[in-house]
């Protein structure tokens, strides 16, 4: 290591940090689960009914029929809403022509 | 039982070969024990915790995707997960319990120097356990599994550079931690 390089107050704050690395190392050691435990989950999970789960289904069919439902859903609201606007424009304008025709008019 | 790869064990426990899925819990049991036991502190909590990380691989080994990813980065990732909901569902408690076989007994050792390191270690365990639950993962995996950056980052999802980086703060943040308040450096010199 080129500890050279480093500043002084640098060099100290290294030094810092081996020594928690050190500790570290010496504080952690692996710790072994007992036999017994280790045998007796074995065990349980070996033998644990694990439910056997299907694949799941595509579910491109099912967004498929979502979207042509979505669809034929937007075009009957528009067709339906395309409908009463006609229907209204019809009834104003045989409104109108009834008034245009009516004998009782006063001009 | 023949040994197998960690690939063909997963590929066979993924098809329900249960007893394919207890090799792959021999491998690593050790590992994910003592991951969690310095997480938790203490042997009970890690023995039910080591052993829900295990039904839940197991109930859920169909869905795992080798994704080039080791296996054992898996069963971290579910480790620390079920550690943190034991974190957040025993926030009460303000301490853990640090078990006092936690510090190995090593016969022909001075006495008095284990003493010193038993109580040097029981206060880095204390101050470790009040690190953000990553630099905690990060520090267990350096210097109790010896991972190397690269494999603790697969394993924290995060690139090599950024679990350096981390590891260099969280050194300062320890080491800030661990100093006495009456130290020289503190005094203005």
């Amino acid at each position: 290591m080129l500890d050279w390089l480093h500043l002084p107050w640098e060099k100290s704050d290294i030094d810092d940090l081996d020594g928690l690395e050190s500790s570290l190392e010496a504080a952690f050691k692996p710790v072994e689960p007992s036999p017994e435990f280790v045998h007796d989950l074995r065990r349980r999970l070996v033998n644990f009914p694990v439910p056997v789960t299907p694949a799941p289904d595509s579910r491109v069919p099912l967004y498929i029929a979502l979207t042509i439902a979505s669809l034929l859903s937007g075009v009957a609201v528009v067709g339906f809403g395309i409908w009463i606007i006609l229907a209204l424009m019809g009834k104003f304008q045989s409104h109108e022509k009834k008034v245009a025709s009516s004998p009782n008019l006063v001009l | 039982m023949p040994e197998f790869s960690d690939e063909m064990a997963l590929s066979l426990s993924a098809q329900g070969d249960q007893q394919a899925f207890g090799s792959l819990y021999e491998r690593y049991v050790s590992r994910i024990y003592s991951y969690i036991y310095y997480r938790t502190g203490n042997k009970h909590d890690a023995e039910d915790l080591t052993a829900r990380v295990f039904y839940r691989a197991l109930h859920h080994i169909h869905n795992y995707q080798q994704r080039g990813l080791p296996f054992s980065a898996w069963l971290y990732r579910i480790a620390h997960n079920l550690v943190a909901n034991w974190h957040r569902d025993n926030s009460r408690r303000p301490e853990v319990s640090l078990d006092e076989c936690l510090w190995l007994y090593q016969p022909g050792e001075h006495p008095e120097g284990m003493l010193l390191q038993t109580e040097e270690n029981e206060r880095l365990m204390k101050v470790l356990h009040k690190l953000p639950p990553d630099r905690q993962q990060l520090l267990i995996l350096k210097f109790v599994e010896h991972l190397s950056n690269a494999e603790i980052g697969q394993i924290m999802g995060r690139t090599e550079g950024a679990v350096k980086s981390l590891y260099h703060r969280t050194l300062l943040t320890l080491r800030d931690d661990l100093e006495p308040p009456d130290s020289a450096k503190n005094l203005g010199v």
